[in-house]
């Protein structure tokens, strides 16, 4: 695998473009002072609605799991009856 | 927000990351305060500013999601950049080819006021850069952004991007004589014998 030249092996092109490099360092990137807020706010909307969906699906199944329990009982009682 | 009042004033990203697993969304708050301007400067320079910041959120949003998964075993930051990284490499490769044009938004924040011209001349030849960065493969991208414009160890660089360190430093060689032949074409910004 190459690897970056070491600092003795370095041409005027590995200067040239630190050069270049720096300035991009150093120019300013745009500022997002409002993402923290935005975030936040969307991850507690998201965090309630997993939460109502999670109950939701905990309901569900418990009431699948007690109708079939129910019919389980009833066709066992019928399956004894016969 | 109040909230942040009751966490412990200098907590650091472990006890932030307990409390925001619990719940806390003060803690997590905290965290996305601490690392929101890295993970804007990253994505904007993987994807361009048109992007960043919908992907700095969307992925800010997976981390708090996935903080269950997160086990710890490498630091918060390496985690969530990793995340960072990935989301904007997936948004790049969604989008068609590249649109290079040096209106490309990069220059639009230039104020209407007179600026000394070497400044003007160093934000336009710093556009130019931004993008002739943006054009390198995605994989070589990551990679220099990450070292040369963040400054990122390479231990650190290889969990982020999921590299082992022998392939970053060669990918890195490899986006640095990538970015080199392309300046040796822009006779503006090269200014060495080509």
């Amino acid at each position: 695998m190459t690897e970056t030249p070491p600092p003795d092996d370095r041409q005027p092109e590995d200067d040239r473009l630190d050069e270049l490099l720096a300035e991009v360092r150093s120019s300013p990137v745009p500022e997002a002072p409002d993402l923290t807020d935005r975030v936040v706010r969307a991850a507690r909307w998201q965090r309630g609605v997993r939460g109502v969906l999670m109950s939701v699906t905990a309901v569900v199944t418990a009431v699948a799991e007690g109708i079939g329990a129910m019919l389980g009982v009833r066709h066992h009682k019928h399956g004894g009856d016969e | 927000m109040t909230a942040l009042a009751v966490l412990p004033p200098g907590a650091d990203d472990t006890q932030l990351v307990r409390r925001a697993r619990e719940g806390d969304l003060s803690a997590f708050e905290a965290l996305v305060s601490r690392y929101r301007d890295q993970v804007v400067r990253v994505a904007t320079r993987i994807v361009g500013r048109d992007e960043a910041e919908d992907v700095a959120q969307d992925a800010l949003l997976r981390a708090f999601h996935s903080l269950p998964s997160f086990r710890g075993e490498a630091p918060f930051r390496s985690w969530l950049l990793r995340i960072v990284h990935n989301m904007s490499i997936d948004a790049r490769n969604r989008r068609t080819p590249i649109p290079i044009d040096v209106d490309d938004g990069v220059s639009a924040d230039v104020p209407d006021s007179p600026r000394p011209a070497s400044m003007l001349e160093q934000h336009e030849r710093s556009d130019r850069m931004a993008l002739k960065i943006r054009e390198l493969k995605p994989e070589h991208r990551a990679v220099l952004v990450l070292r040369d414009l963040e400054g990122m160890a390479y231990d650190d660089i290889a969990r982020i991007t999921e590299t082992p360190i022998g392939s970053v430093k060669g990918r890195l060689h490899r986006a640095r004589k990538e970015l080199i032949e392309a300046l040796r074409n822009n006779t503006y910004d090269w200014e060495l014998p080509r």
